[in-house]
């Protein structure tokens, strides 16, 4: 059948791409490189501890509701497979995986919309995809949900560009099928679909009002699905899925950007190359008269070419990725995974790995944390780098929004592990409501109704961390330790926060240091309400509270007084020139020989702040001398 | 080709064919000759023992929590044929369509599960007769309901849902989502019926004001009824029958939370005064006894005749009415209060006391009327305004001809409060935490003519499990009739671009404020923490 707008049928179809073994090998070397290299160097199992920071991270959960909440926006199908692929980042293999296999496919459309757009398959430009995606792996952007949204948008214009059908009125058709179809699936990167068929109908075949028609659907079909019938406001009807819109990072929008503008740019800039080298030749062969053939090349300088090439590509390739690569936000998130899988000693040694200047105060209370738990804070606090808000997070209640929202799970960590129940439960509650229902929340909330007696709450958080792919074990198994006794008695950390817990009621948001008092109150051994009440003390620089709450000691069992609380006693007793009840403890007389040549070098630039920090800093920068001094430690490498 | 369909075909069939044979053996009809009898009522969740159901309401699905391989239970009645479910999961999805018509047919009657579990030896235990009733009455078809989580101060996440009773659907009204993560609340519905209603909606990240969405006929209007006397926008509403008054109260309301108790939040209105929207002028009118500057008023409900505004009315407490918590919170108790007014003059009569706090020893909130005039059913707790923060809240019912009252028999030792009529006076709505004392769900409770409540039901859901692992809450639950006329893009649309209709002047000032507590118009900004009642 013809038609007078265009090509017949048979030639409308883009040429079958001859066998070129050579493409597949040099790909699949490109993947396997790429895997091994995100799988070892960038650990994406690091973006999954990333969800307790960011919303960036998609959550999950099995439940029908959450399904069905996604599926009433347009790419709500691509956002609920992209959430499920990402929690199996838990596994850095499984994440090295998936992105591997999306940037493979990413790679494989390019070939595909090349080949048939230009005629010509692909030797390099098909590589820009992946490589984008290496670049967002190594910055720790988390873009699957747009890798997938373009993923889906060049697949479906794969199906169109190879149709076997070339009646222009039956491409439409299915092309309006394809669509609704992926409109649905993909939301606002369905645009990406309209453009690239566009472009093809156009710049393949001059198929001009097959063109336009693919582009005036384009601007239909979200209006008309998106605004009346799944009753969508016009912003989420076109930009739901696409960049700009998910109030990321800029430079995290730019990448998601590059990689859907990279599909039509590429289709348009090789069409051009194509046109003129094409004239370039035809009037080189007019002028010289005759085709000339050119000398055939023999299968070693086949070879040799083929593996330069493949060579030159993953050179260029590693280099991206390698200048690309930010190893800030890796150091960062190792240590937020160390946090919340409570491995203390990895924690202080990547902190005392990262530079200076990423040393934020989330690392700063992730680092007091565990230097508690791994008995350290009373001796080397000032190790690291501290100031006067180091110790903890805001109350979230209190504290500004944008550090409410990322901050109030840290606080809702120090309060669980302090045995301020009720406080870790509304900051944990108050993250559900900012971040979702991320597993860990669910976790910790499931923990705390079972320390405060409120066993069939907890059975319904468990219930609701059952839909998640990772915790579900953890959470079935709980449930069924529930069954069997509700109060989970002879359960050890439950058992802790019980013994912890305030006792007193009392309404409002107190201060940090009455919090710390009433869990002393309570049970005067909870060491931690200690060791924080003391160092909240010295923080403050409040030398009277070090020196009134010093006899604390011997609830612990100490016979020594840790190094820096010694330090605080020595400055309260020269400043106050008054004695200390140290409950028949003694000063060592090193901590007062320390003391005696700090102040000499201190002494020694009095008029100088900058030149006695710089001095003292080497050999001081790790005392309590030095903080109160300061305001904060010199103390980090 | 023809040959791989052919087989694609074969394999397809014989899928559907196995499947099939082993519904049949394992999960379809089973025929029970013999049983051991258990002597005790099987356990099943959600409790759907002893209650009283209306003959409209979707299947009691639930779970039976026993062990066994396979379980069947036969729901049955007078007459009719009786449905028999058979599983091998103790998940009972009951078919709606036969269900419908068996309850359809026995109005009046009683409903019986027989509930039979088989061991893995393949002896039958058959538990004892769990029964229910059918009311002759049916409830009304939807309630409307806000979804949202569990919330301390902030939220990001709501919605205003609408669920079908009949068919156990839930049907999104409004998602904050659509209007830059808003808050909405207090929906409120002209006797029963969606013709005409009210929600208050605030603006969330991006500036579309405050103020109550008025919807009639279908039509959308944003309503902003703050004045120089009354600078707070309205929160709790009542419709008045007629339908063309709003009472509302304005309040400042601030949450606050314990440090060892289980219920962890509690809030207060620090101040609140009460005004009332007239729709045909688009003006507030107030009165000076409802709006006094050394009392709190609040929760407006009218009587089912319209002759009166009940309302509740507590002196403040304490003088600062900036801090939280403020001195003295736990001694706040109101008093059951209403007062005379004429629709039709627009004259106001006077206050009477009409249920002390003092002879209760309670606070007492959130007071509404059956349609039918009889009863009106109120909150009692220890103190407070907000009974769904306080576990000793109950649900008391007044009979209005006599005004005794009592507490009603649908109460738990947890938290009930937000209850709402059907429209015959025949159901009661209400929220409640009896189920784990945090999450609160809808339950609904047959009040017979005697103003009896029967044993209330949690709402019924498809799935029998489903709140095993829902976190969210179902607050506010309000029972209409109809559908919401409009819903999604029709109301945010009209929020994000819709200009404020402001209210004109009020026709009654209210008692001036005291010299040393002035309210600039600014007071309640966009941040300020509205009622968020669950």
């Amino acid at each position: 059948m013809r038609t007078s707008a265009g090509p017949d049928a048979s030639s409308a179809l883009p040429e079958h791409p001859r066998r070129t073994p050579a493409l597949p090998v040099r790909s699949a070397l490109f993947l396997v490189l790429f895997f091994f290299y995100v799988w070892l160097r960038v650990d994406p199992g690091l973006v999954y501890y990333a969800h307790m920071i960011t919303a960036d991270f998609p959550f999950f959960s099995r439940n029908a509701a959450f399904l069905a909440d996604l599926l009433a926006y347009p790419g709500g199908v691509v956002e609920y497979v992209s959430a499920g692929l990402s929690q199996l980042y838990y596994y850095s293999w499984i994440g090295a995986l998936i992105a591997t296999a999306v940037a493979g496919l990413l790679s494989l459309t390019a070939w595909l919309l090349v080949r048939a757009v230009t005629g010509r398959p692909p030797r390099f430009l098909h590589f820009v995809p992946p490589v984008l995606v290496l670049v967002c792996c190594g910055r720790y952007a988390h873009l699957l949900t747009g890798c997938m949204a373009v993923l889906s948008a060049t697949a479906a214009a794969c199906l169109y560009v190879w149709l076997p059908v070339g009646v222009p009125s039956l491409r439409f058709a299915v092309f309006l099928v394809l669509s609704c179809v992926l409109y649905y699936v993909a939301g606002g990167a369905y645009l990406l679909y309209a453009v690239v068929c566009a472009l093809f109908e156009l710049f393949r075949w001059r198929r001009r009002v097959l063109g336009a028609l693919c582009i005036l659907a384009g601007a239909a079909v979200p209006y008309v699905i998106g605004r009346h019938v799944l009753l969508v406001r016009i912003a989420d009807a076109y930009g739901r899925l696409l960049p700009f819109r998910g109030g990321r990072r800029w430079q995290t929008e730019v990448l998601i950007a590059c990689l859907y503008l990279f599909y039509p740019v590429a289709l348009l800039l090789t069409m051009v190359w194509r046109t003129l080298a094409a004239r370039k030749r035809q009037a080189r062969d007019s002028a010289q008269g005759r085709v000339a053939a050119g000398p055939s090349r023999g299968a070693a300088e086949g070879t040799r070419r083929w593996l330069l090439e493949t060579v030159l590509v993953l050179a260029a390739a590693g280099a991206v990725g390698y200048l690309s690569f930010d190893g800030g936000p890796k150091a960062l998130l190792a240590i937020e995974r160390c946090s919340q899988r409570r491995m203390w000693p990895e924690l202080l040694a990547h902190a005392r790995r990262l530079p200076q200047r990423l040393y934020d105060p989330f690392v700063a209370w992730d680092v007091n944390r565990a230097l508690y738990h791994t008995g350290r804070l009373r001796d080397e606090m000032f190790s690291y780098p501290q100031d006067g808000l180091s110790l903890r997070p805001p109350d979230p209640v209190a504290a500004p929004l944008d550090l409410s929202q990322t901050a109030c799970m840290e606080y809702s960590d120090v309060l669980f592990d302090l045995g301020r129940v009720n406080e870790s439960e509304r900051a944990a509650y108050m993250a559900l409501e900012y971040l979702g229902e991320r597993p860990a929340i669910l976790q910790r909330l499931a923990l705390l109704s079972v320390a405060r007696g409120e066993a069939e709450a907890a059975r319904i958080l468990l219930g609701a961390l059952s839909q998640d792919l990772i915790l579900a074990g953890w959470a079935r198994r709980y449930l069924a330790r529930l069954g069997k006794d509700p109060s989970l008695s002879a359960d050890e950390e439950i058992g802790r926060l019980r013994s912890v817990m305030v006792t007193e009621d009392k309404v409002g948001t107190p201060p940090f240091e009455d919090l710390l008092l009433d869990l002393l109150r309570s049970n005067r051994h909870n060491r931690m309400a200690f060791e924080y009440l003391m160092a909240h003390y010295l923080l403050s620089r409040d030398l009277e509270g070090v020196a009134r709450n010093i006899g604390r000691l011997d609830d612990f069992g100490h016979r020594d007084i840790p190094k820096h609380y010694e330090e605080a006693i020595v400055l309260h007793m020269a400043g106050t020139d008054s004695e200390v009840d140290l409950r028949g403890r003694s000063i060592r007389w090193e901590t007062l020989s320390r003391f005696t040549e700090f102040c000499k070098m201190r002494d020694r630039h009095s008029g100088d702040r900058r030149r006695a920090w710089d001095a003292l800093a080497k050999d001081y920068g790790d005392t309590y001398f030095f903080y109160y001094t300061f305001g904060s430690s010199g103390g980090t490498e | 080709m023809r040959r791989a369909l052919r087989y694609v075909v074969l394999v397809l069939a014989l899928a559907v064919l196995a499947g099939a044979a082993y519904r049949t053996l394992r999960g379809g009809a089973v025929t029970i000759e013999e049983w051991t009898p258990m002597g005790r009522p099987p356990r099943i969740r959600p409790d759907y023992t002893s209650t009283v159901v209306p003959p409209n309401i979707a299947p009691l699905n639930f779970c039976v929590d026993e062990d066994g391989d396979r379980y069947c239970v036969k729901v049955r009645s007078s007459s009719g044929d009786p449905i028999e479910v058979v599983g091998t999961t103790g998940q009972i999805v009951i078919p709606p369509g036969r269900w419908r018509k068996l309850l359809d047919a026995n109005r009046g009657e009683e409903l019986h599960f027989d509930v039979y579990v088989q061991a893995p030896d393949g002896r039958w235990s058959r538990f004892d007769t769990i029964t229910n009733s059918i009311a002759a009455e049916e409830i009304d078809r939807y309630m409307v309901y806000r979804r949202i989580n569990v919330m301390y101060d902030e939220y990001v996440r709501m919605g205003i849902h609408q669920y079908d009773l009949e068919n156990a659907e839930d049907i999104l009204v409004l998602d904050n989502r659509s209007f830059d993560g808003g808050c909405m609340n207090c929906h409120t519905f002209w006797n029963n019926s969606t013709e005409k209603m009210l929600l208050h909606v605030r603006s969330g990240q991006k500036d579309y004001g405050m103020g109550m969405l008025l919807v009639q006929d279908g039509v959308v209007e944003k309503v902003d009824a703050r004045t120089e006397f009354s600078p707070r926008p309205a929160a709790f509403s009542s419709w008045h029958p007629s339908g063309r008054v709003v009472a509302f109260s304005t309040n400042k309301v601030r949450q606050f939370f314990h440090h060892a108790r289980t219920e962890i939040r509690d809030g207060t209105d620090l101040d609140s005064d009460m005004g009332i929207y007239l729709l045909d002028s688009k003006t507030v009118a107030s009165t000076a006894a409802i709006c006094r500057p050394d009392r709190l008023e609040t929760w407006p409900a009218w009587s089912a005749d319209g002759a009166h505004l009940y309302f509740c009315s507590s002196p403040v407490p304490w003088s600062d009415r900036d801090t939280v918590p403020p001195e003295h919170y736990e001694q706040v108790r109101y008093d059951l209060v209403r007062i005379g007014y004429d629709v039709n003059t627009g004259t106001w009569g006077e206050a009477e006391t009409v249920l002390s706090s003092e002879d209760t020893g309670l606070s007492i909130t959130l007071p509404r009327a059956s349609p039918d005039g009889r009863f009106l059913v109120f909150c009692m707790s220890e103190y407070s305004t907000f009974p769904t923060f306080q576990p000793s809240s109950d649900l008391y019912l007044m009979d209005l001809a006599g005004r005794e009252y009592r507490r009603m028999e649908c109460n738990s030792d947890r938290a009930e409060s937000w209850h709402s009529w059907s429209s015959n006076s025949r159901w009661l709505a209400f929220s409640s935490k009896r189920g784990d004392g945090l999450f609160i769900r809808a339950y609904f409770s047959y009040v017979d003519e005697n103003g009896t409540a029967h044993k209330p039901f949690v709402l019924p859901q498809s799935d029998p499990v489903f709140y095993d692992s829902f976190i969210k809450l179902y607050q506010m639950p309000e029972m209409v009739r109809e559908l919401v006329p409009v819903r999604g893009e029709e109301i945010a649309g009209v929020i994000r671009s819709a200009p404020w209709t402001r209210s004109g002047p009020p026709v009654t000032a209210p008692t001036p404020r005291a010299a040393s507590e002035p309210v600039p118009p600014s007071a309640e900004g966009p941040e300020a923490w509205t009622p968020h009642v669950q």
